[in-house]
């Protein structure tokens, strides 16, 4: 494949049919470096023409242009523009675009950790969660109905882990964000797929439920899982350690 | 207590050592015990799991987070979610 054949594949970013400029500069703000884009969109197809298309962008890859927000809002595509902003992710769109602070919650209760010997010790749970939000017609300014300019807020809960004290961003959903409650909104991030939980516990992203004798876990329905997200009030009660 | 739906009755395994977010780094999420414990995946992509300690007690390690030691019962490891609110979908958070 030549280069001028390559230039002119259909190149498609989330369904959305992208220039291959623009395709490559969302694959680079994603996976970062060649070597992750390939292992995890090319290497999974096992395709000979996928091959020799990583091949060509893989010449290119040092020269392609890092995304801003100040790009995507350049873009009278909407629909580019959107998949922009998904490239450009949480942490950087909320740190970029000055968020308004919706709610401050902090979860002080008594929980435990353990000592060298394996000893549970106790140990006082102090989480600080935030919960932002970005108006859609912010993101959105040439959109004329209101109901579609609120539709497209985002909201989004700042975290931290409680034992590096490094800064987490997690987009949640409108409907939860509107709650106005940044205990609600870190909730719903924590879903179990059984009824009764004993307890919980968080080692970052992972989370360890015991279950108690009355716990079943929910049954499919249509061929699907179903889990429940948690309240604000259930993450409270439940929670019994964070690492 | 039931946590076998019509579809899944998968059986147990039977280890010490068990990396809890399978396709996730080696060194993340590790769990050990000198024991024996019961493992057995929940769900498809194999990151819903259920936990069953009989004896002893068993270690999960991070290389940032602080160990968490979990003691006889029986529990389930699930992953934290984020949503996409540019294509509406929810996905697990991998730290």
């Amino acid at each position: 494949m030549t280069k001028k054949e390559f230039l002119k594949q259909d190149f498609r970013v989330e369904g959305v049919s992208v220039s291959p400029e623009d395709a490559m500069r969302m694959w680079k703000k994603i996976h970062k470096t060649y070597d992750n884009f390939y292992e995890q969109i090319i290497k999974p197809t096992n395709n000979e023409f996928m091959n020799e298309m990583a091949m060509h962008i893989k010449k290119e890859w040092d020269n392609v242009k890092d995304i801003t927000s100040t790009d995507a809002f350049a873009l009278k595509n909407v629909e580019l523009r959107r998949l922009y902003f998904k490239a450009i992710g949480v942490i950087e769109m909320f740190k970029e675009m000055e968020p308004t602070l919706v709610d401050t919650k902090t979860l002080v209760k008594n929980g435990y950790r353990w000592d060298e010997n394996n000893v549970k010790v106790p140990y006082e749970i102090n989480d600080k969660y935030e919960l932002y939000k970005i108006d859609g017609c912010r993101l959105y300014p040439e959109e004329s109905s209101s109901w579609r300019s609120d539709n497209a807020t985002v909201y989004a809960v700042r975290c931290w882990c409680s034992t590096t004290g490094r800064e987490y961003w997690i987009y949640v959903p409108r409907n939860v964000g509107e709650e106005g409650n940044a205990l609600n909104a870190i909730a719903w991030t924590v879903r179990l797929n059984h009824t009764y939980p004993k307890s919980i516990i968080r080692q970052g992203d992972v989370i360890l439920y015991e279950l108690s004798s009355k716990s079943e876990l929910l049954e499919k329905r249509w061929g699907r899982e179903q889990f429940h997200h948690l309240t604000g009030k259930e993450y409270t009660d439940l929670i019994i350690a964070t690492t | 207590m039931s946590t076998e739906t019509k579809e899944a009755k998968k059986v147990f395994g039977s280890t010490r050592e068990l990396l809890l977010t399978p396709g996730g780094a080696d060194n993340k999420h590790i769990m050990k015990s000198s024991q024996y414990f019961e493992h057995r995946p929940l769900n498809e992509d194999g990151q819903l799991i259920e936990l069953k300690i009989m004896k002893g007690e068993a270690v999960i390690t991070h290389d940032e987070h602080d160990k968490v030691v979990l003691t006889k019962g029986h529990y389930v490891k699930a992953n934290q979610v984020e949503f996409d609110p540019f294509d509406n979908s929810v996905s697990y958070v991998f730290d």
